[in-house]
Order: C-alpha cells, then structure tokens, then sequence
C-alpha cells in the first residue's frame, strides 16, 4: 500500500517528465512533443508560456495531494479544495467527498500519478467572467493499484468496474491572471482520454 | 446509496472516473430537455389532491427508485428543475473553454450549470443557451392534468323529463300533485363520462379521469334544489303517479304566474376529475354544465255541467 509521503515523492518525480513547451499569441498552442528538457521547480521561465507552465504544473501536483489528504481525513475540511481546484471540478470534488463522509468512507493509501505531460497552453484571457481565461491542459496518467476506499468497517467500496490505469486530460485555469498571475492558477475540469491504459 | 451508484445514467455520458472508486465523478448531459408550454387558459374550479411544484420522475431515464414524488423546491442555494430532474445552479467560475462541457459553444456562449441529483447521487454538468427553468416558473402535475381536462370536451346532460318540457311539445302540460321525472336522457361519455386523457408538459404525464359527480335540478318554482345522480327515465307503462325511485319532484303550484306561464328547469352538471401523475394524485371539480328546459303545470279542475 502506498503512502501519502510515497506519493508525494513519486508527484517530484513525474514534474521532471513535464514538457515545455514555446510559442507566442494567446490561443492554445499544438499538442506538445516529449521533450527532454524539463520544467521544474529550479528553473526561471522568461517566456511567460513556459512560466504559466510551470505554474500549472505546480498547482496540478498540489491537487492531488490536497485530494489525498481530504479523502485520507475526513477532518480536513473540505474548504481545503478551493486552494487548488475551482470551477466544474471544484463542484464535483466537494460533491463527492460530501457523499463520502456521509456515508463513513474514507481513502486508504495515496499518489496512483504516474505520469503527466502539457498538452496546450493558452494566455488569452479577454473575458475571465464567462471563463475566457488563461488555461493550460494536462495529460496525467494514473494507476488505482495502491489506492483503495472503504467504509466504517474497513470494507471496500471501489467499483469492481474501476480501471487500474487512466489517462485524463486536467485544465488548470487561472481566473486571477491579472492580479496573480502565478499563484492564481486552480484545477477547473478533467476528462478521460484513455480507460484501462496509459498513453503517454 | 453509494456503492450503487453507477457510472452514469441513461442520457447522460461520464467525462471523468474517479480513479480511487471507479464512480463517475464528472458526468455531463447531453441532449436537451423536452421544452414546457404554458397552459392557455385552464380549465377553472375548485381543486383537490396535492398539486406540487417541484417533483422527481426519473421514469424517463429509466430510474424507478426512488419513485416519482415531491422534492424540496431549493437546496444550498440552487433551485429544482422538473425538466432536468436535479437540482440547478451556475457552475461558479464558469469553466475555461478547454472544458468539453461547453459541446462546442464557446465561453459566453449560454452557461455551464451544475445539476445535482440527490436521488442518483449524480452531478452532472449541463450547458443552457439559457437559464433552465425552475419548477416555480413551470406546471405543476395539476396543471398538467388540466391540459388534460381541456381535450375533454365535455357538455351538459340532455334533459330527460316529464312532463314533456314545451320545446318538444308546446301544448305538454303536467299535473300539480302528480310526480316529476327527472333523468340524463342518453347519457354518453362526454355528457355524463367517463372520459380519460392524458397530457404531457415538462418531462412528466399526468393521466385524468373524470365522470359527472351529480346533477342538481332547480325546479323554478323557489324550492330548494334537489341533487341527483343519472336518474331513471321515465317509461310510459309506469302509473303516471308513481313517483322516481331516485330523481323526482312534485309542484305544488301552478306555472300560470311564471313568465309565459312556465317553470324554468335547469338541471347542472357537476363534473369530478380524478387525475394521477408524478407520483401525485388529485382530485379537480369543475364548474357547472347547464341545460335548461320549460314545463308548464297546471291544476286539474272537474266540471259539473249536471248542475
């Protein structure tokens, strides 16, 4: 069983798998390549791409800790998730948690992230009230072998139907790019891309 | 309730499993609800039977637990929707455009709306050209069931009387002191029922039925109204003085100081419709249907021409 320190360990490896990707102009750029130079935490993006980036990045690892510890505890109030998510995502986190807690469920073990990798970045951020606003999208490959979910009585509640592997697609939005351009960014949506696999 | 709830139900498509249950955690609404008419002038009366506004059917996604019944109108500040079977509110912020949620539409485009199903344990993302309706800007099952009423198209009875009334025969005259017949003279189901339609509105079906709940005669003459069901008509080899066994009168007076020396006889016919839907039911009474017809009575005098 995998713990929350492990996942956090393995989330500080997968940032280094992280593309960078260049460009100009507001709109999304084109799916990016793998690349061998990696975005982390050391470096100094100038180009404000690669810094919103990077920030994205950050943020996405933050949410699945956040994510972890609120399903690990069911004390850690659920108010924790507006530090990393927002949005459509925020609505079904709370949404799910809420049902998990009334129901005496709880996650055991923690991480499952395996992989992650930028897809499209874009800075157009005209109208952030109707959600026209900086995003960058993720790909992020997930494996549920060190996760499990129970109830009061120590029973599994994992679907029988849960995939083992999963790649999503996460959008990490900032609706405060104007004043925070690099703290304001927040996980908005996700969708699956692949079931039972992994494909990047 | 948890543990059943699948990854996403009829007309609606999972975007993102939850990678720790398997459950669906973001799940989106594709195809538009059915649209609800407002009715153009319902049928008026006083009413029975609940009429809630705000209810749950899951009938058309195939779901029959819970079974249909009333909801709470409002819950964490959003509002019920009877079309889309889940409680509305705005997704706050609304999603940047990489959100496969906006189907296309661009941001600004109509809204992403959080539809949260208590009953599935669903949330499901819907876009909205506009603001979906909430239950209190939509008909109730009652309403619903008087659109139904309105194909109905019931009349008043045909009179069944004797003595003949004077649009069938001017020179008919009854007897005072001898009994009146009064009867639903061919009844058929659109003037004494049953009858039963269905209507549909905003994603639910309410079933009426309704039948004549009973006639009252008024006489003309100031005597109290007397309540009746169909009656019995009246067969020419009965003795004439033989009073109805169910539906009668007897003046005590003459017509000759009424207008044209005749009694008004109304009969009304008062209609009870029984409807059922959304896992309601009621009861609706309508106005009176009247018929009215003329009768003349007079008095039998004997002459003595011996004297």
């Amino acid at each position: 069983m995998r713990t929350t320190l492990g996942g956090v360990a393995l989330l500080l490896t997968i940032a280094t798998t992280a593309t960078a990707c260049g460009g100009s102009g507001n709109d999304a750029s084109p799916p990016a390549t793998k690349s061998p130079s990696p975005a982390t935490s050391s470096s100094t993006p100038t180009d404000p791409r690669d810094q919103a980036k990077a920030d994205a990045l950050a943020m996405l690892r933050r949410y699945f800790v956040v994510g972890d510890q609120v399903g690990q505890n069911p004390k850690t109030p659920l108010s924790k998730l507006k530090s990393v998510e927002t949005s459509t995502m925020l609505a079904a986190d709370q949404h799910q948690f809420e049902q998990w807690r009334s129901s005496g469920w709880k996650q055991v073990g923690g991480g499952g992230v395996t992989k992650m990798e930028v897809q499209t970045v874009s800075l157009n951020n005209s109208d952030p009230a109707k959600g026209k606003v900086p995003y960058v999208t993720v790909l992020v490959c997930t494996d549920a072998s060190g996760v499990d979910v129970v109830d009061k009585t120590g029973k599994s509640q994992v679907l029988p139907t849960r995939p083992k592997l999963l790649t999503s697609e996460y959008t990490i939005a900032n609706y405060h790019w104007t004043a925070d351009p690099a703290n304001g960014w927040r996980v908005a949506t996700a969708t699956d891309k692949a079931v039972g696999k992994c494909t990047l | 309730m948890l543990g059943t709830v699948p990854a996403a139900q009829a007309g609606t498509k999972c975007l993102k499993i939850n990678p720790k249950t398997g459950q669906c955690l973001i799940t989106v609404n594709v195809p538009a609800p059915t649209p609800t008419p407002n009715p153009s002038n319902p049928p008026t009366g006083n009413t029975g039977g609940s009429g809630q506004a705000c209810y749950w059917d899951g009938t058309s996604q195939g779901i029959s637990n819970p079974p249909p019944g009333p909801v709470p109108c409002t819950k964490n500040g959003a509002y019920w929707s009877n079309s889309y079977h889940c409680y509305i509110s705005p997704a706050k912020p609304p999603p940047p455009a990489s959100d496969p949620n906006w189907q296309g539409h661009q941001p600004g485009d109509g809204a992403i709306y959080n539809c949260d199903q208590p009953q599935t344990g669903l949330l499901i993302e819907i876009w909205s050209a506009n603001p979906p309706p909430g239950a209190g800007q939509q008909l109730t099952p009652q309403q619903v069931a008087q659109l139904a009423i309105k194909k109905m198209n019931m009349n008043a009875i045909n009179v069944g009387l004797v003595p003949t009334p004077t649009e069938s025969n001017p020179n008919a005259m009854g007897v005072i002191g001898v009994p009146v017949w009064m009867w639903a003279s061919n009844p058929t189901s659109t003037t004494y029922g049953p009858l039963t339609a269905s209507a549909s509105a905003g994603g639910i079906t309410v079933t009426a039925t309704a039948t004549v709940e009973r006639v009252e005669w008024d006489m003309g003459d100031g005597s109290a109204p007397i309540n009746c069901g169909q009656g019995t008509p009246y067969n020419s080899s009965v003795d004439g003085t033989k009073a109805s066994p169910d539906c009668g009168y007897t003046y005590q007076k003459p017509s000759w100081n009424k207008p044209k020396h005749r009694y008004t006889v109304t009969a009304s016919s008062y209609w009870k419709v029984d409807w059922s839907g959304a896992g309601q039911q009621g009861t609706i009474r309508l106005p009176a249907l009247v018929s009215t017809v003329q009768i003349k009575e007079g008095e039998l005098q004997v002459l003595n021409n011996q004297g």
